[in-house]
């Protein structure tokens, strides 16, 4: 049973969406990922749900496809994507006023709705921004929950009968003369290596396409761009804010439940796999923020982190010309004489459907398939209408009311499962995670149907350990959970579980490492190492599972 | 309010209390100043003296600070001593046998034998004084022991089958071979505190002070031994404050075999038994302990400190004295305070040694390397801070985790070197009145 229609590299909005979009149309499809879900650029983005108006001035192709997709996300996706509203703010004597109009018209080309707002009406509407603005315009943008989208789109392709297969990568393509027919794979959980043949292999990994392209001797010119962003405690707004500018370092927050992130930078990096954050690009971003609204600086860091966008660069023929950040679907049949092989590439978190629609067309034009498209009319599991009530569910399983209200607000129509879950078995009613509300149950869903493996697996589906304590508290009850319930696990395997995820959270803690935050970590450190003592173990642990 | 006194020792932690009960002892006037709970009512209640150095278990620690003097003349340790090692010992097992005595027998240990000793990770440690409740868990002392783990239903923060199997793994491969023949995994219920609902620590080790809970909760446990044959039994930390060393002496007695708490995490009952011991004694000997007051600033003339300004809520007070003793803790208890840029010592703005600009290693886990670990306060052999010359403060000392050229995590010496300092420094104290 190695041979499937398709098979789909990449994990991310864009992999998983094609998956969706193939096993809509009746395909038989199996998604391959290195590492987990929404791990490369899908998990390391800004989270807004761009109304366009970020585009209208320098790329208006841009600017439409956002326009249009975002109203069917939040059709389809309204469990992770959410309209917050959004402000573009002029800022006195720094930005520069002649942008105002070149933005009215670019909104007005583009069908993205802007309506201007005094100064005034603005502060109103946002009261910690800053007060110096002289021009304000109200768009539709909104915040997208990548982890949670992601794993929705890729839930109902498995539905539909598509293999999901997390950690596990492809290390070479199969070429049989110019035509690429499968994969070998290396499934990192189990150190196994194994082949898999479809009839089109779709190279959906983003910033890391041109490496899938190597492998069949094709050049594919992407620039990685990196992009840092800075999570800071408290929300700040509740709307997107962004600069009224051209596009520049740190002019957007974006607000995420309890939180608020600023962003984002522009570098070019040499290798996809590198997006350092350093100190002084911290430091520029809460500069910048403090522009938008001055309480940023009395903010605790919480968390910073960076990711790599694909840049796309000029084709043949189109060297000098100012080119689109759109995306791009290669046909490598008529590009390279390469068959049996696409690439998707560019393009945003917020056009991901679209991409995928793109490609999805592509592949059954390839295969002599009549369907046609239906994601865009087709929701997310969770997003369908339900009645699930808050107290009342919190009064018939007897847990806290905050619990039962932010799991729907996490899963909306998918937490039935649970809340069956704890119906079933009521010590799964226990909080895992008590800064964000997270129960035992919920971390065994996101094991049982969710692919999750690990601590940080868990972590990024349900926002536990995103919270005050960062960890401290709950990385323990976590790794309890992962013991219960995750199937042939050596306590070993528990262990370095725990070390990974207390080094993965280490990699966004450790730059915004000042006042309160600084204690939270000193304090989480005494409890892995003062009590628990894996500073002196961890390498022991290590070790012993070579 | 009569706000003048002999010494006022700012911090109620290990440090502070033990510095203010030595002082008092002679018949001074004393008041201890304390905005909050400090990070020794968090600890696991077990007092490390050295664990660790240069990432080897230590198993006398007596040895290894007597080589400080020479290897590490800037530890806390060495610094007890002024350069003569015997000195220092002296102090050191002074400290301890002294504290011993305030907990009336609760505490045991010998300061040239380490313990080591289990946690809710299911992992091990060393530690050297500790808990009458703890005795039975030294994993030195095992071998090929059958263990009995039992673990509390609604309890989460313990769970005894992840327990059971990671102690085995880590004891046996890490440790010692053949340490633990099995640890075997028991729930049990305490009826009189809900079935399927969330408790905490606090809310067991409440309940398990009444008689009515204890006993069930004996009952359960002897039902659980019933038909398996255990040598020893682990509980974790939650047999009681009021009671817990009776309650354990029951235990025993009544299940016919050895029993012990083991290390836990915050909120741990274990450490809020340890402050209230410590604060207990101080009060004993007529130490007035001012809860809720933040030290906010020092006057100081002609190289005395004259007053401190404190405020509780909206109230500001002025504190006099003749000695003071600053004990405020690192910084979780906010003794020490950092700003992104340069760390501050907030009261009387002392000099905060930083070792490194690099404050983080790029591990987090990697033992000894961050750091603003070992940031802090230097002080003089006679525990007064080093402060550049003609700025130097003659009636200030110094004590505790804000004292620097230590890391208390990596090398596992919290507590000892709080108990130790806080007691030089309250003898200095005394000789400077
Ligand atoms: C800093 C920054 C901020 C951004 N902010 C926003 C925003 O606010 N809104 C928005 O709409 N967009 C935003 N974007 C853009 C958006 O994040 C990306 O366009 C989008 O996530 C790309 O998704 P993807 O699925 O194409 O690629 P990815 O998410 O990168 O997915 C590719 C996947 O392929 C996997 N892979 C690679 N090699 C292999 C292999 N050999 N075998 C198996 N798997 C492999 C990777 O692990 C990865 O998971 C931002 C981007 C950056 C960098
Ligand atoms: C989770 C955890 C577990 C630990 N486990 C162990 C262990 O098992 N064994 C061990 O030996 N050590 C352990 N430690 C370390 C140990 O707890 C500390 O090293 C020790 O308690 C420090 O004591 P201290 O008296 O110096 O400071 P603290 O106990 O922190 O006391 C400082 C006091 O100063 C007060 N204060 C601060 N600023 C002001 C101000 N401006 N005005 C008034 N008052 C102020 C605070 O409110 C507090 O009362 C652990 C630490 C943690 C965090």
């Amino acid at each position: 049973m190695d041979r499937f229609d398709a098979i789909i590299i990449g994990g991310g909005a864009t992999g998983a969406e094609v998956a969706r979009d193939l096993s809509l149309r009746g395909l038989k499809t199996v998604l391959l990922e290195r590492n987990d879900l929404s791990s490369g650029t899908s998990g390391r983005l800004h989270g807004l749900l761009h109304s366009g108006g970020r585009y209208v001035v320098k790329d208006k192709e841009s600017a439409r496809e956002c326009a249009e997709e975002s109203k069917i996300l939040l059709e389809i996706a309204s469990n992770s994507a959410h309209l917050t509203g959004g402000l573009f703010v002029g800022i006195s004597k720094i930005d520069d006023p002649e942008f105002r109009d070149l933005f009215l018209q670019g909104c007005r080309e583009c069908n993205v709705e802007a309506k201007e707002l005094s100064p005034k009406e603005a502060l109103q509407m946002e009261p910690y921004l800053n007060e110096d603005i002289d021009s304000a315009f109200y768009v539709n943008d909104g915040s997208v929950y990548p982890f949670r989208l992601i794993v929705s789109t890729a839930l109902q392709a498995s539905q539909l009968g598509a293999s999901i297969q997390t950690y596990s990568e492809v290390i070479a393509l199969h070429k049989d003369d110019e035509t690429v027919t499968g994969v070998r794979v290396k499934d990192h959980r189990k150190g196994k290596i194994y082949d898999l043949y479809a009839d089109v292999v779709i190279n959906a990994t983003g910033v890391w396409a041109g490496e899938i392209a190597k492998l069949a001797d094709i050049h594919i010119p992407i620039t990685p761009s990196k992009g840092v962003m800075v999570v800071i405690d408290r929300r700040l707004f509740t709307r997107v804010v962004n600069r009224l500018r051209f596009p520049a370092n740190g002019d957007i927050i974006v607000p995420h439940i309890s939180t608020a992130i600023i962003g984002t930078t522009s570098v070019s990096m040499e290798h996809p796999d590198q997006f350092p954050v350093t100190a002084e690009e911290v430091d520029e971003m809460i500069r910048e923020g403090a522009v938008l609204s001055p309480f940023v600086e009395e903010a605790r860091m919480v968390r910073a982190y960076a990711g790599n966008r694909p840049l796309f660069g000029a084709e043949p023929g189109e060297e000098g010309r100012e080119i689109s950040r759109t995306f791009r679907v290669l046909d490598h049949e008529i590009r390279d004489g390469v068959t049996g092989l696409i690439t998707i590439t560019g393009g945003k978190l917020t056009t991901y459907r679209l991409m995928a629609e793109k490609t999805a067309d592509l592949v059954a034009q390839k295969l002599g398939l009549r369907a046609d498209c239906v994601t865009h009319k087709t929701k997310l599991p969770g997003a369908e209408e339900h009645d699930l009530d808050f107290s009342e569910i919190a009064k018939k399983l007897k847990i806290p009311w905050l619990l039962a209200d932010r799991t729907i607000g996490r899963w909306e129509a998918e937490a039935k499962t649970i809340f069956n879950y704890m119906e079933e078995n009521p010590i799964t009613r226990l909080t895992a995670c008590s800064c964000e509300y997270v129960s035992n149950a919920e971390v065994k869903y996101t094991i049982d149907k969710l692919w999750a493996y690990t601590l940080e697996d868990i972590c990024k589906r349900t926002q536990a350990g995103f919270g005050i304590c960062q960890g401290g508290l709950c990385t323990l009850k976590l790794a309890h959970q992962l013991f219960e319930y995750s199937k042939n696990k050596e306590i070993s395997d528990i262990q370095k579980a725990i070390i990974d995820f207390i080094e993965e959270r280490w990699k966004g803690t450790k730059f915004v490492l000042w006042m309160n935050q600084l204690r939270q970590e000193l304090l989480n450190q005494a409890v892995f190492s003062c009590v628990g003592n894996y500073d002196q173990l961890y390498k022991k642990i290590l070790e012993s599972r070579k | 309010m009569d706000t003048t006194y002999d010494a006022i020792v700012i911090g109620a932690g290990m440090a502070g209390l033990t510095a203010a009960r030595k002082i008092a002892e002679v018949g001074k006037k004393v008041a201890v100043l304390s905005r909050g709970l400090g990070t020794t009512n968090m600890s696991t209640g077990a007092i490390d003296l050295l664990g660790y150095t240069q990432n080897k278990l230590v198993s006398n620690p007596e040895d290894e600070i007597r080589s400080f003097v020479r290897t590490s003349p800037r530890h806390p340790y060495a610094i007890l001593g002024n350069g003569d090692d015997k000195k220092a010992l002296e102090i050191l097992k002074d400290s301890i046998q002294e504290f011993l005595k305030i907990t009336k027998m609760a505490y045991v240990g010998d300061t040239t034998r380490n313990v080591v000793l289990s946690n809710y990770f299911g992992t091990y440690r060393p530690s050297c004084i500790i808990p009458l409740t703890m005795k039975n868990g030294n994993l030195l002392e095992f071998t090929d022991t059958k263990l009995m783990v039992v673990g509390i239903r609604g309890y989460a923060e313990f769970n005894a089958k992840f327990f059971a199997k990671s102690l085995h793994h880590t004891v046996n491969s890490f440790f010692r071979q053949n340490t633990l023949k099995e640890v075997v995994p028991k729930e049990i219920a305490i009826p009189s505190l809900g079935k399927d609902k969330e408790i905490t620590s606090i809310e067991i080790a409440e309940a398990l002070d009444t008689e009515y809970a204890f006993s069930r909760f004996l009952e359960q446990l002897k039902k659980s031994i019933i038909d398996i044959d255990v040598e020893i039994v682990v509980i974790p930390a939650i047999l009681g404050y009021k009671n817990w060393v009776q309650n354990h002496t029951i235990l025993e007695k009544e299940l016919g075999v050895p029993v012990f708490e083991c290390l836990s995490l915050p909120p741990s009952v274990p450490g809020q038994r340890l402050q209230q011991i410590l604060e207990n004694a101080a009060s004993d000997v007529g130490v007035e302990i001012h809860r809720g007051i933040q030290v906010l600033s020092a006057h100081i003339e002609n190289n005395e400190c004259k007053t401190l300004e404190t405020i509780a809520d909206i109230y500001r007070q002025t504190f006099e004295a003749d000695v003071y003793v600053l004990a405020s803790g690192s910084f979780i208890a906010e003794g020490l305070y950092f700003d992104g840029k340069k760390i501050y010592e907030p009261i009387f703005n002392l000099p905060v040694h930083s070792p490194n600009r690099n404050n983080f290693s790029e591990r987090r886990l990697e033992s000894g390397k961050h750091s603003i670990a070992f940031a802090g306060i230097q002080v003089t052999e006679t525990m007064k801070p080093i402060i550049e010359k003609g700025d130097e403060i003659t009636n200030l000392f110094a004590a505790g985790s804000i004292l620097a050229n230590y890391d208390y995590i990596s090398e596992k010496s919290g507590l000892g070197v709080a108990l130790t300092t806080g007691y030089r420094a309250g003898m200095n104290a005394i000789n400077k009145l």
